[in-house]
């Protein structure tokens, strides 16, 4: 009762806390039906604008887009059968399947219904779960610190996709960003080259924009035109009594599965979404109708991307530990504005979580209304002229980077990020575990020193402080079940492709 | 040459290029047990390490890796060396030019690049867009932009 009546003062003081939660759910549906931009590129390209924000409306507003471009993605899946998003592949099965039969309004209304369903599900574990969470942190040593950051970097495994080695490779290059500017103990320069534009680090969200929006405008300069949408196919229905009826297993599976991903790092997204799918099919009375316009085929892995949206942000508020690339631009957005997630965001910004979370509860009925409104007008602005689309947001990128500190040589950096960012794609590494090591990397780094000053260099305060030695051995059991894990999925794709 | 063994051979002289400015940093007077270049010596060699475990390991699974397509790759890295010339003209001329100008030209300028046709449309979207851009940073947010010397330039010439 008592977070109720906070979240309502929240709102009460902050209004603005509604606003960015409608504009950042309805930027979200339309960034996410754009082809190419994901949920943290849509995010990534509003960072700059949250800097001069609220710091409750800019988290609310960033939060917001990410569930907004779930539902969004799953636009083009259903009328063009091209994903808006990665985690809206499993969508097209049916969602497309459903449109060729002339129900493209029912697959859209199925997709709003189970995304709101799911992230109404996300946003209540999301409520009960991290505050708990982080309370158990509030005891945290310097030491606990370093094996939480360790812990987080022990996620770079999971975020590999595909090369293990390249994961790890990306991970400490993300570390050396990490100490550019001054050493935390000594006040030594390192890696500044005498500019004093340097002496205060590299900000993570110069990273973030770089690798994330510049290089997706990189890679878009190559790739031709999307298809464009009849607009007239787009009317949404929602789905009467009976069919929520049908739906509802389907969403519980969603939903349950969504929770469980979310908390895995790197385990959200299409993973989420495809598992569902699978498991939906496995338990329905209809399993021969999947993947021939099933509504339960659109249902469950909507529900799941709609619980993702909310569940995979847990660990990164309670421990600071970002498991996906949403996550990951979330987090960049509470650094502008100097709140550090993990364990004493609680204590330290109270007030403002409580916005966030009356944020995200005011999302869910943004995205319902939303959902509805602006459709069509979406559907009109992604059937702009591509290179007028995509000639904008480079100018909108450009004059946000410029915005966060007034700097141009910041625009330099976060367009040497976006060439960072297109080498790894075509170099097939992994960007995520490189935002771990650049978020983690002062943290660690900062905390491994000051413990060891306080312990006199000895190397046993790491193993003696009970919480980091928990920490450390939760990280070593990680990093062992993923490296498993990866060699055994290896393992498998070899075994079928021989069989092939 | 093998993707894997290209991104090796770069983590190789990443990690030895950044050990040899490690190895640079001034210790300072009050250097802990670590020092300030003592995690970064640390993370050269773990990207040394790393990338010579992959580059081995290309070296040896070379013949049976499938090459991509790297006549279509080479031309996507083309498009996109193009776009990033325009981002970088971008960062040159606008303390010259000053915000709302070269704005407009940028946004005219890269979609003529990615497809677009000389014509009105073009020349009002990218009015229009910089105009938007101009009222929703510095009017309605109040984040200055660079003014360019093209203003003061004018005013002399004026006097």
């Amino acid at each position: 009762m008592n977070e109720i009546m906070d979240m309502f003062q929240a709102v009460v003081r902050t209004p603005m806390i509604i606003v960015a939660a409608f504009v950042g759910t309805a930027w979200g549906i339309v960034g996410g039906a754009m082809p190419g931009i994901s949920p943290s590129i849509a995010m990534a390209l509003l960072l700059p604008f949250t800097y001069g924000a609220d710091p409750a409306a800019a988290v609310v507003l960033l939060a917001s887009t990410y569930l907004g471009a779930e539902y969004g993605g799953s636009i083009p899946a259903i009328l063009i059968r091209t994903p808006g998003t990665n985690s809206a592949a499993a969508t097209v099965l049916d969602g497309y399947a459903m449109k060729e039969q002339g129900k493209a309004g029912d697959a859209l209304g199925i997709s709003l219904y189970s995304t709101l369903v799911g992230a109404v599900f996300g946003v209540l574990m999301l409520l009960t779960l991290t505050q708990p969470l982080a309370q158990v942190a509030l005891a945290f040593q310097p030491q606990s610190y370093v094996g939480l950051g360790v812990l987080g970097l022990s996620v770079i495994a999971s975020c590999s996709e595909g090369s293990l080695v390249k994961g790890l490779m990306a991970g400490v290059i993300g570390l050396m960003i990490a100490t550019v500017g001054t050493d935390p103990v000594t006040g030594v320069n390192r890696f500044t080259f005498d500019h004093p534009d340097l002496l205060s680090g590299i900000p993570p969200i110069l990273v973030m924009v770089g690798v994330y929006a510049i290089t997706n405008l990189l890679e878009q300069a190559s790739t031709p035109a999307w298809v464009q949408t009849n607009s007239n196919e787009a009317r949404l229905k929602m789905p009467g009594p009976l069919m929520r009826a049908r739906l509802r297993l389907s969403q519980v599976i969603g939903c349950i599965i969504g929770f469980i991903e979310g908390l895995t790092p790197g385990g959200g997204g299409a993973i989420s979404a495809f598992i569902s799918y699978n498991e939906a099919r496995r338990w329905s009375k209809n399993p021969e109708e999947f993947g021939k316009g099933s509504p339960e085929g659109v249902a469950a892995p909507e529900a799941s991307n709609g619980a993702v949206s909310a569940t995979s942000l847990i660990p990164m508020l309670g421990l600071g530990i970002p498991g996906s690339n949403s996550a990951a631009v979330l987090l960049g957005g509470f650094l502008i504005h100097g709140m550090t997630p993990g364990p004493l965001l609680f204590t330290k910004h109270a007030d403002i979580m409580s916005g966030f979370y009356a944020g995200k509860v005011i999302s869910l009925v943004a995205l319902l209304v939303l959902g509805y409104l602006i459709l069509r007008p979406c559907i009109w602005l992604v059937n702009r002229p591509k290179h007028y689309l995509m000639s904008f947001i480079l100018a909108l990128v450009l004059s946000g980077v410029y915005a966060i500190q007034g700097s141009l040589f910041h625009v330099g950096i976060a367009i040497g990020f976006g060439v960072l960012g297109y080498a790894f794609k075509i170099l097939a590494m992994p960007v995520l575990p490189m935002i771990l090591g650049v978020v983690l990397g002062f943290m660690v780094e900062s905390n491994y020193r000051r413990a060891l000053v306080l312990s006199d260099g000895d190397h046993m305060t790491f193993v003696e402080e009970p919480i980091c030695a928990a920490l450390l051995l939760l990280a070593a059991v990680f990093l062992i079940y993923s490296i498993v894990r990866h060699y055994r999925d290896v393992a498998k794709a070899k075994q079928i492709g021989l069989a092939a | 040459m093998n993707r894997d063994l290209v991104t090796a051979l770069i983590g190789i002289t990443l990690a030895v290029g950044y050990h040899i400015v490690a190895s640079n940093i001034a210790s300072g007077l009050l250097a802990d047990e670590v020092g300030p270049d003592g995690l970064p010596r640390i993370y050269a060699w773990m990207l040394g390490g790393l990338s010579t475990l992959l580059g081995v390991r290309a070296l040896l699974q070379q013949r049976t890796q499938p090459t991509g397509d790297e006549g279509e790759e080479g031309r996507a890295a083309w498009r996109a060396l193009g776009l990033l010339l325009i981002a970088c003209a971008y960062v040159a001329a606008v303390p010259v030019l000053g915000y709302t100008l070269t704005i407009a030209v940028i946004i005219a300028v890269a979609a003529l690049y990615q497809g677009g046709r000389l014509s009105w449309s073009l020349a009002l979207t990218s009015v229009l867009g910089a105009a938007a851009l101009w009222y929703v940073f510095v009017y309605l947010l109040h984040i200055a932009q660079p003014e360019g010397m093209l203003p003061d330039l004018i005013e002399r010439l004026r006097a």
